[in-house]
């Protein structure tokens, strides 16, 4: 389910005797925005689960230090009935807001109220449900021009017929995320079913540029995304993915659906998602 | 020490008398030596102002009062021929020129008469002759007709590497690229490093890049009209060269001696040679294949029939195929109505395509596209008398639009799919009349455009008429709602668009040495190049204008003033241009416009405009030839909202397009040394080119993301370079038509390292850490090429 056009960037960087150099440069200070982070999950056979929100402000982009935390917001998420979920902050893991009463319903519409500074923002959406995993396993591959030859994971799945689903895939190993930035993520970590509507795949990479050694535990969470959430994640993963070549997309603002009711101007990064999850663990054997 | 030598084809009286006290002489102008029509000679009545200049065909019409006179005939480069007769009837006059007995010390680096420039009625534009565009230093010593017009004032290009090119602050797609009239659509070869065009292949080249005559049509801010060789018709030649890019070959001859010739050329890459010499299994070429053929039937009747073959390929392994190209096949036939009217009526094929196999295992597809252009078109040039003309014409496009099938391969899951393919018509019909006032030249003309676009096709109806919808509760755009779709069978109008656009050139002679000049032009554009990156990539569309897409159009005015010193030396312009462009199409951000079958969901409609000033002194003759071209100018865009309350692109201002460039100088020479060594030499500077930077970074999914909130408001560092290259002729002979030389050279000699971009990245093997990086092309770049004629 890759791309339809993979990036020719690296097409060019083949041909072409282009170089990369690293520079200094002096840029603007940030203005103060607000960035949220989380989705109101429900994972497919589990009924003990945390809800997180993480909420963090622009850093400058030079400053290597952690991006800066946000401690001191009032979290909340409330669904169609009027059921309301407060959400309390994390003290071990700052910007971190954490609830374990709420469990995620397919079709149920949340909404996600956030209080800071004096300013209300707001953010909807409707909990997607993911066509479940049939296979999580480790596959070898060889070495090619894009990737690195390996162990890697590999899944199965039957996509649904006669919908258009939306998918994103997260793999986590010793509590990390595998995620690298790669010019390829925004054609492997989230896929659109257009051509492959109802069919099944088989041997996917949901993390093409991870590679395994035995012993390893790595979990897979194949997550069932909206389409403005996959569209939001693509521009997301273009942008993070600059190659310096003429054919990048030129940079651009990359707006989520977080917006500030108090002050329209003063615009919130990220996105509030609502997504089933299949999440499955493996570990790697020779 | 000149040799003259005369060759009258033809001198013979014609059975038309027109008037009693005035007879007109026509004819076309050649090279002696291959029989090749000269584009642009001079035909002049020696002690009058009166005289005439032949067309793209060789051809001219010359009116003058019966009588004794002498008709000075001449071209640069070529010995001019005087004929001292009396004229008491209409005459066919057509005459061979020799090119100057070759002398060592001085290279001429221009066609037509010495002070074309000016005293034609034709501002802004510029011919490069092959000759020239061959001896100026080039990447890798692969010489190149797109890399050398930019050398020019008033052209640019986004950066090293970069496809196609920019006109006075317009986009790459507001070129009309014509090879023997045949559109291309893609002028790009390796994406970019060169060009289509193969200079051994080509005769003449000339853009049109302000006042641009009635005759074209079709694109906004450019004409690039290329015309191939015919080929000799005298006697069979070769020539042949190695570079490190690409081996060339040409091949011409008559098939009827002096009435009919070919030619056929063809060059080929073999960059993949190295790769798999490199045990690489991948691939990476191009080829292209230029042939021209035409017959003289008599003296009122010439056919020629031309086309061009090019392809690009590439292979990545196991994994991905690629390969696009642009094929073009013209038939031509030139016809005398009488010694004053001319006639060129032309049947033109065009196809652009390209190609994808993704073979990733489970997943291997093929994805092909391509825009098919068929076109037939009459020309006419009516002399009237020595004062007045007239050309008018018309031309029908039918365009095919296949953007794209997907098909499984390898009996992969891949479903197959379609994107619609789009039907247009276009129409266009044109008059301009020229008339000379004394020493004032004036041109007016009209070109009536009018573009349908027609089924089959199913075509959305959206809610309120809106394909794209600004949702302000979280400030983004998205799709609006369809609600409804209607079909259109084949050939019936979707839509009907029709422009009359006025072109009026004048020009005020001083004296034979200075001129003032003066262009308006407003030109509707019906094809859309549907691409979001930085620079064209292979892969982009082409759309036509229908119920989402309006024409974009331009207006724009240049006044000049032109001068030329010691005796044509030196010719010396300087010019000021103003346009603006409405209806230009852009994008909303993150656009997928490969395979969304709805682009009127993506896009915003835009103006542009543009101001500048050009200078411009090129010396002609002697040991030291070459040009200073200056260009200040500003290319700004301006993307509204659809609705008040949307923030279109950069919040509605005027933003620095892509390819603006405040300040664009380059210097070209060429220097004769000896009867064997010639150097040449080119220095460009140029202000960088607009970017956008972050003004911060937050996480988001594990990753560090750059904050961009406004476009194009940095700019790249200056660009600076410096080439050179050396040519030694051999001494000997080595074939019947002797000549083998060497070139060699360096690009970019102090090896500074001008970025084509500057872009954020997080570092791969230090997650968290954010990273600016400069990309830059070239550095230092030999080049070694050896050319013979055989």
């Amino acid at each position: 389910m890759k791309k339809i056009a993979i990036s020719i960037a690296t097409l060019l960087s083949l041909i072409m005797i282009s170089c990369d150099e690293e520079i200094d440069l002096t840029l603007d200070s940030p203005p103060n925005r607000l960035i949220v982070e989380g989705r109101v999950e429900k994972i497919i056979g589990e009924t003990d689960y945390e809800q997180q929100i993480v909420l963090s402000t622009l850093n400058d982009f030079f400053d290597q230090s952690q991006t800066p935390k946000v401690t001191d917001a009032v979290v909340k998420v409330s669904d169609s009935k009027g059921n309301e979920y407060l959400y309390s902050h994390d003290e071990s893991i700052p910007g971190r807001y954490i609830n374990s009463n709420l469990r995620g319903k397919v079709g149920e519409t949340y909404q996600l109220t956030i209080e800071w500074q004096g300013e209300v923002f707001e953010a909807q959406e409707t909990l997607i449900s993911v066509a479940p995993l049939s296979r999580v396993y480790q596959k070898f591959e060889e070495e090619n021009t894009f990737e690195d030859g390996g162990i890697k994971v590999a899944i199965d799945f039957t996509d649904p017929e006669g919908v258009d689903n939306y998918y994103f895939w997260e793999l986590f190993s010793e509590g990390k995320n595998q995620i690298t930035a790669d010019p390829g993520n925004s054609g492997n970590v989230i896929a659109k079913d257009e051509f492959y509507d109802g069919q099944t795949i088989e041997g996917y990479f949901p993390n093409e540029e991870r590679v395994y050694l035995p012993g390893d535990k790595v979990t897979v969470r194949h997550i069932g995304i909206s389409e403005e959430h996959y569209d939001f994640l693509f521009l997301l993963f273009e942008q993070t993915g600059q190659t310096g070549q003429l054919i990048d997309v030129p940079p651009a603002l990359i707006k989520g659906n977080i917006r500030n009711l108090t002050n329209p101007e003063n615009i919130a990064m990220g996105y509030f998602g609502a997504s089933e999850i299949d999440e499955r663990t493996i570990t790697i054997v020779e | 020490m000149k040799r003259f030598s005369l060759v009258l084809i033809m001198l013979c009286g014609s059975a038309y008398s027109f008037a009693q006290n005035k007879v007109t002489i026509s004819g076309y102008i050649r090279d002696a030596g291959n029989g090749e029509d000269l584009i642009g000679a001079t035909i002049q009545v020696v002690g009058s102002t009166n005289g005439a200049v032949t067309n793209v065909y060789g051809f001219y019409s010359l009116t003058i009062p019966s009588g004794n006179a002498e008709i000075r005939i001449s071209y640069i480069g070529f010995d001019p021929i005087s004929v001292n007769k009396e004229f008491v009837r209409n005459e066919t006059l057509s005459v061979n020129l020799n090119a100057s007995a070759e002398q060592l010390q001085e290279v001429i680096i221009t066609g037509e008469a010495e002070n074309a420039n000016v005293v034609n009625n034709q501002m802004s534009v510029a011919k490069l002759e092959p000759k020239t565009i061959k001896q100026v230093p080039a990447v890798l010593g692969e010489a190149d007709v797109i890399r050398s017009i930019q050398l020019l004032p008033g052209i640019t290009s986004v950066a090293d590497g970069a496809s196609g090119f920019n006109v006075r602050g317009g986009a790459a797609d507001q070129n009309l690229i014509l090879l023997d009239e045949g559109i291309i659509y893609n002028s790009a070869h390796l994406l970019g490093l060169y060009s289509v065009v193969n200079p051994d292949a080509i005769k003449d080249v000339q853009i049109y890049k302000g006042g641009i005559p009635a005759r074209y049509g079709g694109r906004l801010s450019s004409v690039l009209d290329i015309r191939q060789r015919e080929g000799n018709s005298k006697e069979f030649n070769g020539e042949a060269g190695i570079g490190l890019i690409s081996a060339r070959a040409l091949i011409e001859g008559p098939i009827v001696t002096d009435k009919g010739s070919f030619m056929i050329a063809g060059r080929r890459s073999y960059g993949d040679a190295f790769l798999r010499l490199t045990g690489n299994d991948n691939t990476a070429y191009f080829y292209d294949l230029n042939v021209k053929t035409n017959y003289t039937i008599n003296d009122r009747n010439r056919v020629f029939l031309s086309g061009y073959f090019g392809r690009d390929k590439f292979e990545l392994g196991s994994i991905f195929s690629n390969s696009w190209g642009n094929a073009t096949g013209t038939l031509r036939w030139n016809h005398l109505f009488s010694n004053k009217l001319f006639a060129n009526f032309s049947a033109i094929y065009s196809n652009y395509d390209y190609s994808i196999d993704q073979l990733s295992t489970g997943a291997e597809f093929n994805r092909a596209s391509n825009i098919i252009t068929y076109n037939l078109k009459g020309d006419f040039n009516y002399f009237i008398n020595d004062r007045n003309s007239i050309e008018f014409g018309a031309d029908n496009k039918w365009y095919e639009f296949r953007p794209g099938a997907i098909r499984p391969i390898e009996g992969s899951n891949v479903l197959s799919s379609d994107l619609d393919e789009k039907f247009g018509q276009e129409l266009g019909a044109y008059v301009s009349y020229e008339t000379k006032l004394g020493n004032l030249i004036l041109n007016g003309g009209v070109r009536y455009s009018r573009f349908l676009r027609q089924g089959k096709q199913d075509i959305a109806i959206y809610a309120n008429d809106a394909p794209l919808v600004y949702n302000s509760t979280v400030g983004r755009y998205e799709n609006g709602e369809v609600i409804d779709s209607r079909s259109y069978s084949s050939g019936e109008t979707i839509s009907d668009f029709g422009n009359f656009e006025p072109r009026l050139a004048a020009t005020y002679v001083i004296n034979e040495r200075n001129s003032i000049k003066a262009s308006y032009n407003r030109l509707y554009q019906y094809l859309h190049l549907i691409s979001n990156s930085n620079s064209p990539t292979p892969l982009d569309v082409w759309a036509p204008s229908g119920p989402f897409i309006k024409p974009q159009q331009v207006d724009q005015i240049a006044v000049g003033y032109f001068r030329n010193f010691k005796d044509n030396t030196f010719e010396a312009s300087i010019e000021g241009y103003y346009k603006e462009m409405d209806n230009l199409v852009d994008f909303v951000d993150g656009a997928d416009l490969l395979t969304t079958n709805t682009l009127e969901t993506e896009i915003l409609p835009g103006i542009g405009r543009s101001y500048g000033l050009e200078l411009y002194i090129k010396k002609n003759k002697g040991k030291l030839t070459g040009w200073i071209s200056y260009t200040l100018s500003r290319a700004e865009r301006k993307v509204e909202g659809i609705t008040a309350e949307d923030p279109g692109i950069n919040n509605g201002d005027w933003y620095a397009a892509n390819y603006d460039k405040r300040n664009d100088l380059s210097i070209t020479g060429i220097y004769q040394l000896n009867d064997r060594w010639s150097l040449s030499g080119n220095f460009i500077y140029a202000t960088g080119a607009p970017t956008t930077y972050p003004i911060g970074r937050y996480e988001y999914a594990g990753l560090v993301i750059p904050q961009f909130e406004s476009r194009n408001q940095e700019r790249l560092p200056d660009y600076h370079r410096l080439d050179i290259s050396a040519t030694l002729k051999g001494k000997r002979k080595r074939w019947k038509n002797g000549g083998h030389e060497w070139v060699f050279g360096f690009n970019n000699l102090y090896n500074r390292a001008n970025a084509t971009s500057i872009y954020f990245v997080e570092d791969e093997d230090n997650p968290g850490q954010a990273k600016a990086f400069k990309s830059f092309l070239f550095g230092i770049t030999p080049s070694v090429t050896y050319n013979f004629k055989f």
